[in-house]
């Protein structure tokens, strides 16, 4: 049996701030009908829009593959848009690819006799609407069409009468505040191979933020939709010491309220002085 | 006498604890023991490895007499007050029938628990339950203060959570069909959690059971864990002793249990009362995913048993499906409080 350990945990947590309006689709739910062509996903409680931690998942995991050049070989939606991932189907190549690392491959047929398969290092939650942030405030007291969004129109053009169609966009306004936001890394220790390449691999992990950055989440992205900003970051590291109630507080590694704000290159090296064992 | 350690779960984001199906959930307000125990297990092997939670954690729990620590379900709480699960019996020769206002309580306070432990609750008593509406928790006249901060505005009633049935959709990646399933979710209030104890006979282990405990805090317990639900604090609860009767001749169990065909004639007589659990679910190893377990039934939080010195009732269950590469232990021990009768 394999001996996977867990060697700490890095948090990265802070907010998620729409820099322009944001359409993250409910349509696939079919639960969110009342009159929009286009809704945004809701919260099933609370009613109000949040971002679902697959979706943010997802989209950096696309971008990190495109930046590294890795062939995008497996098919994961089919109906449009189509989404295809890279997955390695070598094991050699995968002890080596920060993108499979850090979000993880399927363990496929192919991939059944890995014995060096560790789990997805990443998990991302679901963020909500703030509750606490001067934007949600304002949001909830501007007359908006629906509670938390706007609706756009847009004229879509029928490809066959070539007629304009109108079409009805729901969208959560620039300026909106997601928060608390919170992905784990964790370390992951595999028959005593040690965390250095777990490690190594966390600064692309921050490069995969940055791309979305410069990227856009949901869908109208060509239209301008979708830009977001992570804002008011803090990263922390907890060691198995830490769990063990020897440390008392978790290591800060980063702190800052953009991406640009955290020294990431140093992060490796605190983790390395604080791991407690 | 063994160390009894209370803890308390400060949720900082919903819970939620039950199966996945088709259809509405029953939504649990409390935690198993084998649920914990489980989850323990998996936090074990993420910090010591698979190794050790074989040879030290597991190994002497399932040689059956000498379990190194027990372990109770996890009960509501709000602030300092502790709730425990609702007896099955009353066991007191005047009232042996629970009145009918107490059908749908399920909790009772630490002051009501304790009288009953003693077999003190009084006609008066029972009359504090008078003003409420099908009330869920019972308290006494003198407790009720504790809780005005967890009323309802409106209702007056204790509130401690807000339970929800939710949707989730899952999209099949292949075929892209989606699924809608539901299932029920707890928010607990600001001060309100749940609580559970521990009964270490190895203090050895304390410290690793309490870097497993703040380790789960950070990776969640229950289902949707992906989604952040079922994150919390752990603080621990310093001057609180667990009522209990030494010496006494029946015991209540604050976790289910799973006694062997052994100890079923010992552990009943005719003024015990027991309810049963169906205890089933999913395996949760990387090698044996996606299979379902073996159902256990177990005798549920607060069935009270016939006590038999020396003799610890329960064991760890195998529930290995038949297809699965190793076995799947369930935790199935009593936590037994003696109560007089
Ligand atoms: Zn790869």
């Amino acid at each position: 049996m394999p001996n996977l350990m867990l060697k700490g945990k890095v948090i990265i947590t802070g907010a998620i701030e729409a820099v322009t309006g944001l359409h993250i689709g409910g349509a696939a739910a079919g639960l969110d009908i009342g009159g929009i062509d286009n809704p945004v996903i809701r919260h099933p409680v609370t009613r109000e829009p949040y971002i679902p931690g697959s979706s943010l998942r997802g989209k950096m995991r696309s971008l990190l593959d495109k930046h590294l050049g890795l062939e995008a070989n497996k098919l994961i939606q089919r109906w449009k848009p189509a989404v295809r991932l890279h997955e390695c189907d070598d094991e050699e190549k995968y002890l080596q690819c920060p993108a499979c690392q850090i979000f993880g491959v399927t363990p496929g047929d192919q991939r059944r006799d890995w014995n060096r398969l560790k789990p997805s290092r990443l998990i991302v939650r679901d963020v909500l609407l703030s509750q606490t942030h001067e934007a949600t405030r304002r949001l909830r007291e501007a007359k908006t069409d629906l509670p938390f969004t706007e609706v756009k129109w847009e004229a879509a053009i029928d490809r066959i009468t070539a007629a304009a169609v109108p079409r009805q966009n729901e969208r959560v306004p620039a300026g909106a505040v997601f928060s608390p936001f919170e992905m784990v890394y964790n370390l992951f220790d595999l028959n005593g191979t040690g965390i250095d390449n777990d490690i190594r691999w966390l600064t692309h992990l921050f490069k995969a933020m940055e791309l979305l950055e410069d990227d856009y989440l949901g869908g109208y992205g060509s239209r301008g939709a979708g830009k977001i900003a992570f804002r008011e970051l803090k990263v922390l590291f907890k060691s198995r010491a830490y769990y063990e109630g020897e440390i008392s507080e978790p290591v800060v590694l980063g702190e800052g309220n953009t991406l640009r704000d955290l020294n990431v290159s140093q992060f490796g090296e605190k983790i390395r002085q604080n791991l407690g064992d | 006498m063994p160390d009894t350690v209370l803890y308390r779960l400060h949720f900082r984001s919903p819970l939620h604890i039950g199966e996945r199906g088709v259809g509405l959930e029953e939504t649990r307000t409390s935690v198993p023991a084998d649920t914990l125990f489980s989850a323990l297990c998996t936090a074990w092997r993420w910090l010591y490895g698979a190794d050790s939670l074989q040879a030290e954690l597991l190994a002497p729990f399932a040689d059956g007499q000498s379990p190194p620590f027990l372990l109770s379900s996890g009960f509501p709480f709000a602030g300092e007050m502790l709730f425990f699960p609702k007896p099955i019996v009353s066991l007191s020769p005047s009232k042996e029938e629970y009145p009918k206002k107490l059908r749908a309580v399920q909790y009772w306070s630490q002051s009501v628990f304790r009288r009953w432990l003693q077999g003190q609750l009084t006609d008066s008593d029972y009359e504090s339950l008078a003003g409420e509406e099908e009330p869920l928790f019972w308290v006494l006249e003198e407790e009720r203060k504790v809780l005005d901060p967890f009323r309802d505005e409106e209702t007056g009633s204790v509130r401690l959570w807000k339970e929800h049935v939710v949707p989730r959709v899952t999209l099949d990646r292949l075929t892209s069909a989606s699924q809608i399933w539901f299932f029920g979710q707890v928010a607990f209030r600001k001060g309100a959690g749940l609580w559970c104890a521990i009964r270490y006979h190895d203090a050895r282990l304390r410290s690793r059971v309490e870097a497993c405990l703040r380790l789960l805090g950070d990776s969640g317990l229950g289902g949707e864990r992906g989604a952040g639900f079922g994150l919390f604090e752990v603080s621990v609860l310093e001057g609180f002793s667990l009522p209990e009767v030494e010496g006494a001749k029946y015991m209540v169990t604050l976790s289910p249990c799973c006694p062997d065909g052994k100890q079923w004639s010992a552990l009943l007589d005719a003024r015990c009362g027991y309810d049963l659990l169906p205890r089933r679910g999913w395996v949760g190893s990387p090698e044996g995913g996606n299979l379902r377990r073996k159902t256990v039934w177990m005798l549920r939080e607060g069935s009270v048993l016939h006590r038999v010195d020396g003799t610890v009732v329960g064991r760890l269950v195998n529930v290995k499906p038949d297809p699965c590469p190793h076995d799947v232990w369930r935790y199935g021990y009593a936590f037994p409080l003696g109560v007089s009768g």
